[in-house]
């Protein structure tokens, strides 16, 4: 049988998970178990566990996480307490079931307990401001319960609706009660277990899960050797009995039944569900007969599987709505009425715990500067003393660049030069000399052809862009050539240093294999 | 003595707790005062250290941009003696020359100039095959030593056909003028 999902995982990389309250938690590890059909999947481990829902019955003690049941039976001392070997074995049972690793956080559990000793009753508070309801609740259960509230657990439920604009007026209250030392050694066996629990009744956790009428109804829950009964009118509980046969012993006190006969008769409710029967037909129908035709009788099973029962179901609904609190829950201090501010309580291991750690941080978040300054200023002056002393190399570092910078720009470019005059002289030329110094003043004698070769020399040096004047000095014509004397400046080095002068690569490689005529590339 | 009454053991009471508020308050704040100056001698030293870095940052590329220089010169200054290099140079110049193909004439060495930055000035004479003398020119720069050509004259030779004869001014430049302080030449 499937259970309703109440969990999801978002995707299988994700590392967040929802759980059935609505958080999202971390995933902090994975194992593999073997699923029913035989293979293997890999089981999810939060650092908060699923919450485990808990029904401590009179006979039986039953818990479900998850989809996982379990069941125990509980054996109980005349004044109703749980004995030593009982608990022995619940804390043995629980733990392998639980299998909590020592890295998670304790398991949250809504444990419904059964009304063996408990208390029901409804109190009316005269008119009060909201401040004053814990106070008068207090002296209302110490005047209608047998013992004082400090020696009970109780919790309380608000029946009437709250005053619309705070007017003090009439409050009512039921408040279901118990003896102090049940609940703690319900909730120390539980705590024991890794589990940190929080108590409700288990007649009113089975209301959840019974498709509850608009008339006044009961539950019978039959366990293996009591059954417990609970009454309600207008959703309230008015009656809580326990009777001493269940399932097991119902045929062997066949008498016995009558007075619950009798008082199932009583209450004004005609509709009876009866739980826990199991398949313990025989029983039902024999308890059907003797209720009469007046009482509808109708059977409500949760199922048969290990550890789930009406009560169980009922709390992980509870645990699915109302942000998973019970509307009663049972404490062993005074429960904090909704809207009375109450003291912080930090007598619960987690809340503490997280104080801890919330605590740890922020001393760290304080210390942490100065822990900084204390652990790492010897290693950082020592660093800042190591550069400081290195530092005369920055000066001649900037000495050598300076240097090295002053030599490249004063290397005259007499090549380049050369090779201009190579590649802008017409064939023919004959040059007698050439004279150049480091202020870019170029000097040039030589004879040409004509006086066009001339002009075109002349021309073909101004436009490559290197020379920033080119002068004919002097032109003389002599047997068929002319002597020409030339001079040119070539330009500043900044001016010079967009040009890219000399042969290209594919020019050298012609060179090497063969004639060829340089030319000149002005960029 | 009389015995303490129950308001006079109240008075002690507070007293002592008061007093010893105040003990702990005062020496809370002297140790809360000597880490808070830790702290800031620790601030300042960090600050310290980004303004250093701050300053050291540019020198990365200027690191690259030497050893460029250096790698094309070869030139490494920190190497070189102000008393012999000029003697060094001359004859590293001589080698190549001969390595080129080219022959020298004379060589004269002059010392500096009024401008201060030369060491010394090497005028020399030669004659050889025109390759020769272009890579003798384009070497002279790159023989791992600070030379710089102030002038060039070349001239064929007409008593040798495919020669030419050059007149070259070589100035040697005083490196030790960039290791001073003062020296701002760039």
């Amino acid at each position: 049988m499937k259970l309703p999902g109440e969990q999801f995982i978002k995707s299988s990389a994700d590392r967040f998970m929802k759980a059935p309250a609505g958080r999202f938690i971390n995933l902090h590890a994975e194992r593999f178990i073997k699923s029913p059909a035989g293979q293997f999947i890999k089981e999810r481990r939060y650092i908060v566990p699923a919450p485990v829902y808990i029904e401590m019955g009179v006979d039986t003690f039953r818990a479900l996480q998850e989809n996982e049941g379990l069941e125990l039976p509980l054996e109980r001392l005349n004044n109703g307490r749980l004995s030593d070997a009982c608990r022995e074995n619940l804390a043995v049972g629980l733990k392998a079931f639980l299998k909590r690793e020592k890295w998670q956080l304790p398991a949250r559990a809504i444990c419904a307990i059964a009304g063996t000793g408990l208390s029901l009753r409804r109190l009316v508070l005269p008119p009060a401001p909201k401040s004053e309801w814990q106070r008068l609740l207090l002296l209302q259960i110490e005047t209608e319960f047998p013992l004082s509230p400090d020696e009970l657990a109780w919790g309380c439920r608000q029946l009437s609706e709250e005053p619309a604009h705070g007017a003090p007026v009439r409050q009512e209250f039921m408040v279901a009660a118990v003896r102090k030392e049940v609940l703690e050694d319900y909730s120390s066996a539980l705590a024991n277990c890794g589990v940190r629990p929080v108590f409700t009744l288990a007649a009113l956790a089975r209301s959840r899960f019974c498709p509850v009428p608009d008339e006044p109804y009961s539950i019978l829950d039959l366990d293996s050797k009591h059954s417990e009964w609970i009454a309600f009118e207008n959703n309230i509980p008015a009656v809580l009995r326990i009777f001493p046969w269940g399932t097991d012993n119902f045929a062997a006190t066949e008498q016995t039944p009558d007075a619950a006969i009798e008082a199932i008769r009583s209450q004004p409710g005609r509709t009876l569900f009866l739980t826990g029967a199991g398949d313990r037909h025989e029983l039902v129908a024999a308890l059907a007969r003797k209720l009469g035709d007046g009482i509808n009788c109708r059977r409500v099973e949760a199922g048969e599987e290990s550890g789930w029962s009406a009560g169980v179901f009922g709390v992980r609904q509870w645990a699915g709505m109302n942000g998973g609190v019970p509307s009663l829950t049972l404490r062993t201090k005074p429960k904090r009425i909704r809207g009375v501010p109450a003291k912080l309580q930090l007598s619960d291991p987690v809340l503490r715990q997280r104080a801890l750690v919330a605590t740890v941080l922020l001393i760290g978040f304080l210390v942490l500067p100065y822990a900084q300054a204390l652990l790492l200023k010897p290693y950082v002056a020592h660093k800042v003393a190591a550069i400081q002393s290195q530092q005369g190399r920055l000066t001649t570092i900037d000495r050598e660049l300076t240097f090295l910078q002053y030599l490249k720009e004063n290397s005259p470019p007499y090549l380049d030069a050369l090779y201009l005059f190579g590649t802008a002289a017409p064939p023919g030329t004959r040059l007698d000399s050439v004279t150049m110094n480091k202020h870019g003043e170029v000097s040039l004698s030589g004879s040409f052809g004509s006086f066009q070769q001339v002009v075109d020399f002349r021309t073909k040096l101004i436009q490559s862009g290197f020379f920033s004047t080119v002068s004919v000095d002097e032109q003389v014509p002599a047997q068929q050539k002319l002597n020409v004397r030339m001079t040119a400046v070539w330009k500043p080095v900044q001016a010079r240093e967009r040009l890219s002068i000399g042969p290209s690569a594919a020019e050298i490689a012609q060179a090497t294999n063969g004639p060829a005529s340089p030319k000149l590339s002005n960029h | 003595m009389r015995p303490l009454t129950q308001r006079d053991q109240r008075t002690i009471r507070y007293g002592g707790i008061a007093v010893g508020i105040y003990l702990v308050l005062f020496c809370v704040l002297h140790v809360w005062k000597f880490f808070e100056h830790k702290r800031s001698d620790y601030n300042d030293l960090v600050q310290q250290a980004h303004l250093l870095k701050d300053q050291i940052e540019p020198y990365q590329t200027k690191i690259l941009v030497v050893q460029k220089l250096m790698k094309e010169y070869h030139l490494d200054a920190a190497k070189l003696s102000e008393a012999t290099v000029v003697a060094q140079a001359s004859a590293a110049i001589q080698d190549e020359a001969k390595a080129d193909g080219v022959a020298l004439g004379a060589i004269h060495e002059s010392s500096a100039q009024s401008t201060g930055l030369e060491l010394a000035s090497i005028h020399i004479q030669g004659n050889g095959p025109v390759k020769g003398t272009l890579t003798l020119l384009d070497r002279l720069q790159r023989l791992g030593y600070p030379l710089i050509i102030d002038s060039v004259q070349v001239i064929p030779n007409n008593m040798q056909p495919g020669q030419v004869k050059f007149d070259l001014t070589i100035a040697v430049l005083d490196f030790e003028q960039w290791k001073k302080p003062e020296a701002a030449h760039a």
